[in-house]
């Protein structure tokens, strides 16, 4: 898919001209105590790397080479500057700024909308893991002219905890989204996180009714991969009690699709340049193809003279065989990790073993030690005697002692496991240090943090007093 | 579903194959074809001159029902002599049997009438006889039993057939209401089932702009489809379990308003009703004169094959041959050579038509005369009607036997029953319905139509109880014919409008297009809906704030409601002088009924204060809040009463500055300081509700800050008062806290000018005021060196004397009225009467002039420096002379200043005087004795 849109970095003159701004965050409290001042989110190791590369590989790969990026935070921005300009030298031009911590998601567009140039540009979340192809996302916002178009996933799950668990049970994992589409799953018609669903949905009648059927889902998520025109720049502006793209913004304007704009505000052009990228995108068999019938009905008023533009929600539907994933608890870190150690294996860039699994060739293994599948060992790993690790990502220069099993966790750059130590489901941040027959479970260890010898641990959060 | 043998078996093998049987309501419940339906039942009347009947009986024969239960009501008469004389006896395999009820109301009542009669066993067609349809059950039922196999709960399967509603009129083609259905797009199931105001949907549901969902819909499921493209075909297949619940639940009466949602909101027993949706098939319902319109033109064009005119169906053994241009011509016709027969129209047998007449879409039956030159558009003329020469005819309905006289015109929409005659020349309105029959007046019809119609339950088809011929024939047949409404020699009533408050509705529900006029407004309104809508969104900005916002347009209607309740309570109270406490509890009982909050019912008293005030047409911004703190002295421990502490209080402000923006109440925009004052000097807020308001604002923007600016004053005032008494608390005062709160400076002032009033009792006090400027300065120098005053009072009085000097008249002379009516028995005991001292109060605020000396200089300094400066104090005296800032009026402060030492016990007094009413502690007696 990534041939059918080629996108012309900032300032070029293709077809498709877009800007991209990755929203980095800063330190997410909701993965307390893996990110520190010294760990911003966006540098937290997924695979064994930063989880910002792979949002900005995926730029890279589309040739969108001059990213915008916010970070919440000076300190935050400075390192997440400085890790850049270090691993992308030569690749990406990223423009890195920095946004008070506790802004939102939409503040942080606000700071950079000013160094918007495109016609569209594209937002996405610094913790997306996708293999998604930007290309087609872009087309399929082109092609429908629409103001916003969203990239949606089906919702993960892979829940491994929760798969052993409920195995007897079928029950389906709770909404993460409330996604209203039409039926041809081209239009986005209602949208609304199930954070922000007390009792009821509220859906807009004036939308139901141009669109005559709506289908809810709530097997969907949105993976906070955004395609904006420009339009959407005015509306920031307009409305300053939007706080965050995700809640705010794109419910407004999936909301308001249809209300007339505002004289200054001009509707998504549909200029010779869409028809052309129309044509070109046409051959794409992925791509919604836009609706008749809702562009006739959105139309129709306007035969009634309720004139107005409208501001179309697209939505570009993720095939099932595609990863897409999001870090944004401590769960979903685990649970990206593996992921990447195993099926989204590609999005690392690693070679994979004849084992179905990455492993350095600095690893050094002591003898009757198994190193399953799905799991990735960084550099200058060391590990003891009769140990298993399974499904797990190991960091840069782990030391592990003799009779340690690693299951279904992470542990970050540097960590020392000694004898007999029990680690399952569990994530242990960069410095960690396991003592002698140490055992956690369904814990989350913060930076250079020791746990004492026989320690055990089940479902804590342990980190050092600051 | 292959036909099979005989009559119903009288074994009750249970859930064996027994017949496919239907039961057909011949009677709608509804009111929709009156007055036509007092003289026949709707199920007989024509479709392209058929009778209705027989296009449903005619297609559940086809379909394979073997037995049908004709459920009569209205006319049970005429439809069983119907049934009795067709071909529908003589068929094989089929089986039409009348049931008989002369008092079902509903078609609940009907169902259990006949659940009683045990005469289903099986799953079962629900049809009404207006159903117009050519699906084959086959599918459907195959579905619905395939469920129940599966799943004994899945009662019932309903029918629908997309149809978008027009996005201007929100209507369906059939005229109907647009349907909102949620359906699982999995199963099929009905989820939710909302027909507007038709079917009763959720109160107010259809005019807001938002549709609520459940949240709990979603469980067990991945997706909800929401349809608004759908269109309830009334053609149900029911499980027998269906009957019970309408016997179980003997409440139910329509089948969708109480039966659907009955079922669809009972999770209890877990019935579940799914849906089959069509796709080629035809099927409609004729429910309104709109579907008759829609239905008749769909079978002219041929939608309901194989039921069209051409095909022998029904009862009629009429040949009809079809032309080109869908016009079918039965036979013996007499038409004109120069008669021109448009497209798309129906000549019935025997019909003679003129010369240079022209017919086009339109329906004409049997034995007709059609004079020459008539023009017939769009309409529906039935037998035996006679049209005078150069009559138009556009989008009418024509029953039988009507008498169109020569070079009338009837206009679209209008109805003509039997037997009419419309005069020479006459022009029958627009939507006018005129009937031999003269309205039913003031009868129990009406209330049962408005409670019944509404809901689609309705009477029967003719008037209440009048379910045969003999009845009908009483109703009333009036004498003589107002010209008016048929013209000169016409014959008939006009009726009103079927529907009472619905005369705007009636082009909803006609046979006649709706006029372009109509939905060029429609289309406005709609656009100013949205934009408005954009609007609640700029000023409720975040998603979620938003959702709250438009939950208040939700319930706008409810909060203006309940809004008006509590200022008609309010109003009542005062008008009729009804005690507080019963006034406080009725508005208690709102509170409850609407779950509104304290606040909520404060601010609703309060804007009725405001408005009531302004009814009084006061001259002047100090006659207005004169008239406000009349009010405010009798009422406002009510309003107290709904304040429960500082965030109520600065909701009473918020009030004030809604008011203060709003039209009817703007006067109070330049006042809006004194207002606030005047609250707090009658005890209404505290300083703390006060500075809630203060925060609140603090982040507000520039714009919003207007009154807080008016304010500024009286608030640094407050503040410095609130700082000063503590300082003086632990002075000399033995003032308790509460009395500080209570006794606000304003009060004090007036405290003191009433004191002047009560202490030196009456007449004097007011002739020391009027005449010598010494009597003003006593009071003045009060607080002025309040050594041996309580403190925190004193601290304000002394605070806002500082600003005393800028006070307009206005607020002063109020207060001191507020003070006498407050201080009544003070006042009373002084051998003054209130009501003189109103007056003399009034004369003061009303003409300053007439007073003598230096008095009416400082009033006219004060009128001069008016409500626009608005000082917070009422406290025209200056504390202390020596504070004295150089404000205008400082000279005159000055001269008071030297007299300040004159009466400055005297003043004390006075102040204490006026205090003591309020505050306990402070016996009359300390005072009197001072005085």
């Amino acid at each position: 898919m990534p041939g059918v849109a080629s996108f012309s970095g900032r300032g070029g003159h293709g077809p498709m001209d877009f800007d991209a701004v990755v929203l980095a965050g800063g330190l997410s409290k909701q993965l307390y105590p893996l990110v520190s001042k010294e760990l911003p989110k966006a540098l937290l190791p997924v695979g064994n790397k930063p989880v910002l590369s792979y949002t900005l590989e995926m730029l890279e790969a589309n040739n969108l080479t001059h990213p915008h990026v916010v970070v919440a935070g000076e300190e935050a921005a400075s390192r997440v500057r400085a890790w850049i300009s270090d691993a992308f030298q030569d690749r990406l031009t990223a423009r890195v700024t920095a946004v008070p911590e506790d802004s939102g998601t939409a503040e942080a567009l606000r700071a950079v909308a000013h160094q918007i140039r495109a016609k569209d540009f594209i937002v996405l979340s610094g913790d997306l893991v996708c293999d998604v192809a930007l290309g087609a996302v872009a087309a399929a916002h082109c092609r429908s002219t629409a103001a916003a178009t969203a990239l949606l996933c089906s919702q993960p799950n892979s829940s491994f905890a929760a798969e052993s668990k409920d195995k007897g049970k079928a029950t389906t994992a709770p909404p993460v989204d409330y996604i209203g589409l039409t039926t041809d799953g081209s239009s986005l018609l209602f949208c609304a996180s199930a954070a922000d669903v007390e009792h009821e949905l509220r859906i807009r009648r004036s939308i139901l009714r141009a669109a005559g059927q709506m289908v809810l889902r709530t097997d969907l998520m949105d993976t906070h991969l955004y395609v904006f025109n420009r339009v959407v720049l005015d509306v920031l502006e307009a409305q300053p009690g939007i706080a965050s793209v995700k809640r705010d913004l794109l419910p407004y304007l999936v909301r308001t699709q249809l209300s007339p704009l505002p004289s200054s505000v001009t509707g998504p052009s549909s200029g010779p340049d869409d028809a052309v990228s129309r044509e070109d995108s046409s051959g794409s068999a992925a791509g919604p193809v836009a609706s008749p019938s809702l562009v006739e009905a959105l139309s129709h008023p306007a035969r009634r003279g309720l004139a107005g533009a409208v501001r179309r929600c697209g939505v570009y539907l993720a095939g099932p065989d595609k990863f897409c994933n999001r870090l944004n608890s401590l769960q979903q870190y685990i649970e990206v990790n593996r992921e990447v150690a195993g099926d989204a294996v590609h999005l690392t860039g690693f070679p994979v073993s004849s084992f179905n699994n990455v492993v350095h060739p600095s690893v050094e293994i002591g003898s009757k030690t198994t190193v399953g599948a799905q799991c990735v060992l960084g550099e200058g790993v060391r590990l003891g005697d009769k140990c298993s690790v399974k499904r797990s990502v190991l960091g840069k220069n782990c030391r592990i002692g003799a009779n340690v099993k690693i299951i279904n966790s992470v542990l970050m750059a540097g960590c020392v496991v000694e004898d007999g130590c029990h680690v399952q489901n569990s994530v242990v941040s960069a410095g960690g240090h396991l003592q002698e027959r140490a055992s956690l479970k369904d814990c989350y260890v913060g930076a250079a943090y020791t746990v004492g010898t026989g320690e055990e641990h089940r479902g804590e959060s342990l980190a050092k007093k600051q | 579903m292959a036909p099979r043998k005989g009559p119903p078996q009288e074994v009750a093998d249970e859930e064996a194959q027994g017949p496919l049987q239907a039961i057909l309501l011949a009677d709608s419940f509804a009111q929709k074809f009156k007055p036509i339906t007092l003289e026949r039942p709707k199920m007989l009347l024509p479709v392209a001159n058929v009778p209705m009947i027989d296009y449903t009986l005619e297609w559940l024969a086809s379909a394979g029902v073997e037995d049908v239960l004709v459920f009569c009501c209205a006319h049970a008469r005429q439809i069983q002599a119907y049934i009795e004389t067709s071909k529908w006896k003589k068929q094989p395999n089929f089986h039409v049997t009348p049931i008989v009820s002369h008092n079902s109301m509903s078609a609940g009542e009907a169902l259990r009438l006949i659940d009683e009669k045990n005469l289903i066993r099986n799953d079962f067609i629900l049809i009404s006889g207006d159903t117009i349809s050519n699906m084959s059950l086959d599918a459907v039922l195959a579905e619905h039993k395939a469920r129940r196999a599966k799943d004994k709960q899945a009662i019932m399967t309903m029918v629908v057939k997309q149809a978008k509603p027009d996005p201007v009129t929100h209507l369906t083609r059939l005229g109907n209401e647009e349907l909102l259905a949620a359906i699982d797009p999995q199963t099929k199931q009905l989820l939710l089932y909302d027909h507007g105001k038709e079917s009763g949907g959720r109160e107010g549901s259809k005019g807001g702009q938002y549709l609520g969902l459940e949240r709990a819909m979603f469980e067990g499921r991945q997706a909800v489809q929401l349809r608004t493209d759908l269109e309830d075909c009334f053609i149900d297949i029911c499980a027998p379990e269906v009957l019970m619940l309408f016997t179980d639940n003997f409440d139910y009466q329509h089948l969708r308003r109480d039966f659907v949602k009955g079922l669809l909101s009972d999770e209890i027993m877990g019935n579940k009703i799914y849906t089959y949706e069509l796709t080629r098939e035809y099927a409609a319902r004729i429910d309104n004169l709109r579907s008759y319109d829609t239905v008749s033109k769909d079978v002219i064009h041929r939608w309901a094959y194989p039921f069209v005119l051409d095909t022998m169906f029904g009862n009629r053994p009429v040949n009809v041959k079809l032309g080109r241009t869908n016009i079918y011509k039965e036979e013996d016709l007499k038409i004109a050579r120069t008669a021109v027969i448009g497209e798309n129209t129906v000549l019935g047998e025997k019909t003679v038509v003129g010369e240079r007449t022209i017919i086009q879409n339109s329906v004409i039956g049997s034995n007709c005369v059609i004079g020459a030159n008539v023009r017939i558009y769009g309409s529906y003329v039935w037998n035996d009607v006679k049209i005078g020469n150069g009559a138009v005819l556009t989008s009418a309905v024509v029953c039988d036997n009507v008498l169109v006289k020569d070079k009338a015109v009837v206009e679209p929409g209008a109805v003509l029953s039997f037997k009419v005659e419309v005069g020479g020349g006459f022009r029958v309105p627009a939507y006018s319905r005129i009937s031999m029959l003269a309205q039913p007046m003031e009868d129990d019809d009406s209330d049962e139509e408005l409670e019944y119609d509404q809901a689609g339950v309705g009477g029967a088809d003719a008037h209440k109880g009048s379910d045969d011929e003999e009845s009908e024939g009483a109703a009333v047949v009036p004498i003589s014919w107002n010209p008016e409404e048929v013209g000169v020699a016409g014959k008939g009533c006009r009726w009103a409008m079927v529907r009472e408050g619905a005369e705007d509705d009636e082009w909803k529900q006609s046979v006649a297009p709706i006029p372009a006029a109509k939905l060029a407004d429609l289309a406005a309104a709609a656009a100013e809906d949205n934009s408005r809508d954009e609007n609640a969104m700029d000023v409720s900005r975040s998603a979620r704030a938003s959702a709250q916002g438009d939950e208040e347009t939700d319930e706008e209607d409810q909060d203006s409601e309940f809004l008006k309740e509590v200022g008609g309570t309010f109003r009542r109270g005062v008008v009729e002088k009804i005690k507080q406490e019963n006034v406080q509890l009725e508005i208690n009982g709102l509170k409850l009924a609407y779950n509104k909050t304290f606040a909520e019912c404060a601010s609703g008293v309060f804007k009725t204060m405001l408005v009531m005030t302004l009814e009084g047409k006061p001259a002047s911004p100090a006659a207005t809040l004169t008239a406000l703190k009349k009010l405010l002295t009798q009422w406002g421990s009510l309003l107290k009463k709904f304040l429960t502490g500082e965030e109520d209080e600065a909701e009473v402000l918020l009030t004030l500055e809604e008011a203060c923006e709003e039209k009817p109440t703007r006067d109070f925009g330049p006042l809006f300081a004194k207002v606030a004052q005047l609250l707090y000097d009658e005890d209404v807020l505290s300083e703390e509700g006060l500075f809630q308001w203060e925060g609140e604002k603090r982040y507000a923007d520039e714009s919003d800050k207007k009154y807080l600016n008016q304010c500024k004053i009286f608030l640094t005032w407050l503040r410095e008062a609130d700082e000063e008494s503590e300082e003086e608390s632990d002075d000399d005062s033995p003032l308790p806290a509460k009395a500080k709160a209570a006794a606000a400076p304003v009060e004090h002032s007036e405290d003191e000018d009433e004191a002047d009033v009560a202490d030196v009792s009456g007449e004097k006090a007011r002739v020391s005021r009027a005449d010598s400027p010494e009597s003003r300065s006593p009071t003045t120098s009060i607080s002025g060196d309040h050594a041996g005053s309580p403190g925190p009072q004193k601290a304000k009085g002394s605070a806002g004397r500082k600003q005393a000097e800028v006070e307009g008249p206005s607020v002063k002379r109020d207060l001191s009225f507020q003070l006498q009516d407050l201080e009544d028995d003070e006042a009373r005991r002084n051998g003054e009467t209130t009501d003189e001292e109103e007056e003399e109060v009034l004369s003061e605020v009303g003409s300053a002039g007439k007073r003598g000396g230096a008095l009416a200089k400082v009033a006219e300094e004060e009128e001069r420096e008016g409500p626009t400066t608005l000082p917070p104090s009422s406290i025209d005296y200056e504390n202390d002379g020596k504070y004295l800032k150089g404000s205008a009026s400082s000279e005159d402060e000055e001269t008071r200043e030297v007299r300040q030492p004159i009466k400055h016990d005297q003043a004390v007094d006075r102040r204490k005087s006026g205090d003591s009413q309020s505050v306990q502690s402070r016996g009359p007696d300390e005072s009197l004795r001072d005085a």
